[in-house]
């Protein structure tokens, strides 16, 4: 039991740090800075503080999910704003040139793709595909 | 900054990513901003559009596209139409060089529209006022504030200008925080007016000037202050310029958009050898409120020492808002108040009733309207631990001034002209009473010369105050004291016999005054 509470400790710990790693990504690869959405801090900490008080590996568990949905939204919406951007750049070549417009639409579907099509596997970084569609997006 | 040609990217690209670090800082009569460029596909820019919201609480908001820079690398922008009194919050997004469309908007920088006095215009405003009045205003140079070139300037009123222990005083100190700015304003305005009805002989301003010596020290932290006048927004304390900090990397600790200032310095207002011990905890040097290893350790309160040193004010006010709000001296370290609390409460009442301008304008009438706090190394608090008499910390009604951390504490240049004539009504109150209920004393030798003598009045002795003595020059002492009361005297002068009085009666609207002839002590040799 003590056993597992120390394992999710770490866990948790592990999470946050990707969390900042992550945050410290956007900020010098794209020269994003997040912004978090509001309704899930919240909720988020609260379970933080229950699994505080309850100390059960069930609360823990549950603390370290809701963190890591905080950093998987976090990351989503940035990845959310340039899908849009990118939507209207594309939406405004469309007449002008549609060569391109075909190019970089398909490129523009395979980011949305890998944004809509969340597929994580076991010990896969939570926000990988978002990731890929980003360097996708600044490729197109 | 270097940006790669889309010749040598090989393709072409049309997504466009936030431009960096936008800053935005007051220059003169405009707004100066500069970036960066994006991160990412800088080759596809154009130019950047910038745009302005100006807002301020309850105040409706103002969208305004400012315009284009052509060129990647014309990362600046000169906004000459600025919102004064507001704040000015500023994004600027990429334009693509082929289609024209523009790319997601920067992080935000913001600045305040300061319509204040900066300091230059304020020491012009000394000299001049000096040259136009000398018969009335001297000008003193305190000494250096805590950054080259700012200096503590005091104006010293009144028809006897020179240093005089012995004349009724009145103290006034303002902007003590860097960002309390409204203070500092009341007080040049407070100046000007007051000067301007001596040359116009009003019979109130006669009465002040030929009765009662007052220093006016306006902007008692002109280093801290003056990063305000570059349109710093957010708040300050300490003497030294607040500087913006970098956006956290944790998008939780974000808590507006643009961060909170930090800067090095201390606490002008906590640096006075008053309620400090070595138990006392100076905090941490980053907090805007840090006192500093030991007393004394800003100019700004040596400077203020020595002005008040040589006229010994019976009362004082340390503007930190405009007026309105006073605390008064708090309880002792050991947690005894002060013994003259009744006369703080007295003065500090009506002082409040006069220059809150929520009066004025018909708002609601507080009882009570005088708090205390105990601060450590407060100016007020040493004022009266040195001189006794009634000082206070004025502070600024929540009313006036916006509860909002992101912008400074102000009320606004608009609110200045009626907060000045509250305080002038407030002043010229001080100016009477400061001459009313209390002891005159003069203590003279058998010949008639001046001495130096120690003095107590019985009844409102105060264990943790300074000794008090009369001047050297002149041999006198004055002291407020709360009327209706009786107390005693005893005086002590080397090689004299103590004298000791009692019962002596202090009623209210004058002075009591007592001329003392001390005798010689008999010699023991033959």
């Amino acid at each position: 039991m003590i056993h597992d509470l120390d394992c999710l400790r770490l866990e948790l710990q592990r999470a946050r740090r990707a969390y900042l790693e992550e945050m410290q990504w956007l900020r010098e690869r794209f020269g994003v800075i997040p912004s978090v959405p509001r309704h899930q801090v919240g909720p988020a900490l609260w379970l933080a503080l229950d699994a505080l008080e309850a100390n059960t590996a069930d609360m823990l568990a549950a603390a370290l999910k809701a963190f890591r949905k905080l950093h998987r939204s976090t990351t989503k919406l940035v990845v959310w704003h340039q899908l849009e951007e990118t939507r209207h750049g594309l939406e405004s070549i469309r007449a002008e040139a549609p060569e391109l417009f075909a190019r970089k639409l398909k490129l523009w579907n395979q980011a949305s793709a890998l944004f809509t099509n969340f597929n994580q596997s076991a010990g896969q970084s939570p926000t990988l595909n978002y990731r890929k569609a980003l360097e996708l997006l600044a490729t197109l | 900054m270097k940006i790669s040609s889309p010749e040598t990217c090989g393709s072409e690209v049309i997504s466009l990513w936030p431009p960096q670090q936008l800053e935005a800082m007051l220059d003169g009569g405009l707004a100066r901003l500069k970036w960066e460029p994006p991160r990412v596909n800088a080759h596809a820019v154009a130019g950047y559009e910038l745009e302005r919201t100006s807002w301020w609480p309850g105040r409706p908001a103002q969208t305004t596209v400012l315009g284009r820079t052509e060129g990647a690398a014309a990362c600046g922008f000169e906004d000459r139409t600025f919102q004064r009194d507001c704040m000015n919050e500023y994004r600027v997004r990429a334009v693509h060089r082929r289609f024209g469309m523009a790319g997601p908007w920067s992080f935000p920088a913001a600045l305040y529209g300061f319509q204040y006095t900066g300091y230059e215009r304020m020491v012009e405003t000394l000299r001049r006022l000096g040259e136009r009045w000398p018969e009335v205003c001297r000008i003193v140079d305190g000494g250096a504030a805590a950054r080259e070139p700012y200096r503590i300037w005091c104006a010293v009123l009144g028809t006897d200008t020179r240093d005089r222990p012995d004349r009724p005083g009145v103290l006034l100190v303002g902007n003590v925080h860097a960002g309390e700015i409204d203070g500092g304003e009341v007080c040049i305005g407070l100046l000007e007016r007051l000067l301007c009805d001596w040359g116009n002989g009003e019979p109130a301003a006669r009465r002040l000037l030929e009765r009662v010596q007052l220093r006016i020290i306006p902007f008692y932290n002109p280093a801290g202050r003056s990063v305000f006048e570059s349109g710093f927004c957010g708040r300050g304390r300490k003497n030294l310029p607040a500087r913006r900090v970098s956006v956290p990397v944790n998008p939780l600790l974000i808590t507006d958009n643009w961060p909170s200032d930090r800067s090095d310095g201390i606490d002008p207002n906590r640096s006075f050898d008053v309620n400090w011990s070595d138990s006392a905890a100076a905090g941490e040097p980053g907090s805007s409120t840090y006192a500093g290893e030991r007393p004394w350790l800003s100019p700004e309160a040596t400077a203020m020492a020595a002005m008040a040193a040589a006229f010994h004010p019976q009362i004082s006010i340390h503007y930190h808002g405009p007026g309105g709000y006073s605390l008064m001296p708090g309880n002792w370290r050991d947690g005894s108040p002060p013994s003259q609390r009744p006369l703080h409460l007295e003065i500090g009442r009506e002082y409040t009733r006069l220059s809150n301008p929520e009066f004025a304008n018909g708002g609601p009438l507080e009882v009570g309207l005088c708090g205390s706090a105990s601060l450590q190394g407060a100016a007020h608090d040493w004022c009266y631990q040195e001189f006794y008499g009634a000082h206070f910390l004025a502070e600024g009604f929540s009313g006036q001034v916006p509860g909002d951390d992101r912008i400074p504490a102000v009320a606004g240049p608009g609110a200045i002209p009626e907060l000045v004539e509250t305080n002038l009504q407030a002043l010229h109150w001080m100016g009477e009473r400061v001459r009313g209920a209390g002891l005159e004393i003069s203590v003279e030798d058998v010949a008639g010369r001046p001495l130096v003598a120690r003095i107590e009045v019985g009844g409102a002795v105060d264990p943790h105050c300074k000794p008090q003595f009369t001047d050297p020059v002149h041999g006198r002492y004055r002291r407020i004291l709360t009327p209706g009361n009786s107390y005693s005297l005893s005086v002590w002068s080397e090689g004299c016999l103590d004298v000791h009085l009692e019962n002596i009666a202090v009623s209210a609207g004058r002075p009591t005054c007592l001329s003392i002839r001390m005798k010689p002590k008999p010699s023991l040799l033959p």
